[in-house]
């Protein structure tokens, strides 16, 4: 395809009004740097679609004109301030406690209440064991003391036993 | 205007405003929405001057594709079309009655004036691609034809266009 075929294509127009794909579209930005006929092709066409515009130009309402010239002088404003030194933003604490530390006394009042309740606890088992010991102890005492009573007698008898003997023995031998 | 400078945008605006809103009505046809749409192409202009590149082109060819797009932009997006569709059923067939009435004159300005001219099969084509924004894929299903013939079609009436414009 010649230069004069390429222009005489269409796609000039398609180019212009934004309907050419992307392949076409940089192919044609390639020709445009390369042949000057295709530029001044491109031209031509962008002129009468500008005049074209341009003589059935409709006014939109006068007020608009105020509304949009201001919105463009706030878009401004951001753009100075980006353009200013940015002052780094330091977050509030409440307190200058580092965030770890405050993790650590949480779980130490957890532990603290834990072993608390846990002292509570055991405590009254304590208590508990300690009353039955208590007991348990007087019941031994007063076994102790039964068994003791049953264990006399026969300690009497055999004490008993063997005086009667031993007075026996040695009123034998006296006797004899 | 690169430094967005605001005399220089005023002095753009009292240049192309009447020019690009003119474009914009071509492709949403209602006033009260071209005011918004408009008002978003300035500012567009206004945010991507430094993409503007001379040698790709005209500044005016530049913005005008600017306005094109948000308009389409603003057609296809879901709030508008919602919108559309409440005000249908409250409305129904009156709104395009009144519609018509106070913009009576979108056919008869800048490129939909020139579409006139054009064969049935190729105006409908570019109504497709260029006010509504289809891809050429699209069409192809949309119209059931081949891709090919809808690329061939566009580019010959783009062809036939630009003998009109001249």
């Amino acid at each position: 395809m010649n230069i004069q075929e390429y222009i005489s294509s269409g796609i000039v127009e398609s180019y212009v009004l934004g309907l050419a794909e992307e392949t076409e579209r940089v192919q044609f930005e390639q020709m445009c740097t390369q042949h000057a006929e295709v530029r001044a092709a491109r031209d031509a066409f962008e002129l009468s679609l500008e005049q074209q515009a341009l003589a059935g130009a409709v006014a939109p309402p006068v007020q608009l004109r105020e509304t949009i010239l201001r919105q463009l002088a706030a878009e401004m404003v951001p753009e100075a301030s980006r353009s200013t030194p940015v002052v780094q933003m330091r977050p509030i604490r409440r307190s200058v406690v580092p965030m770890a530390m405050r993790y650590v006394a949480a779980a130490a009042i957890v532990l603290l209440v834990g072993s608390a309740g846990l002292n509570i606890y055991y405590f009254n088992k304590y208590r508990d064991y300690s009353q039955r010991y208590d007991q348990l102890l007087a019941t031994q005492t007063e076994l102790a003391k039964k068994q003791q009573r049953h264990a006399n007698p026969h300690e009497q008898l055999r004490a008993n036993h063997s005086g009667f003997n031993e007075s026996l023995y040695g009123q034998g031998y006296h006797g004899r | 205007m690169r430094n967005r400078d605001n005399k220089a945008f005023a002095y753009l605006y009292d240049n192309y405003a009447s020019a690009l809103y003119s474009i914009v009505l071509q492709i949403v046809n209602d006033g009260e929405l071209a005011n918004d749409i408009l008002q978003e192409v300035f500012v567009n202009i206004w945010r991507r001057i430094e993409q503007y590149d001379m040698s790709k082109g005209r500044l005016f060819t530049w913005m005008m594709n600017i306005a094109r797009n948000a308009s389409i932009d603003t057609l296809r997006s879901k709030g508008y079309q919602n919108s559309r569709k409440n005000q249908s059923i409250q409305d129904n067939v009156d709104t395009i009655q009144v519609k018509d009435v106070i913009q009576p004159g979108v056919d008869t300005i800048g490129l939909r004036k020139v579409l006139e001219k054009l064969k049935e099969e190729q105006r409908v084509l570019i109504e497709l691609a260029y006010f509504k924004g289809y891809t050429h894929e699209e069409i192809a299903e949309l119209e059931k034809i081949p891709l090919g013939t809808v690329k061939t079609r566009i580019r010959n009436a783009l062809i036939q266009l630009r003998e009109y414009l001249k």
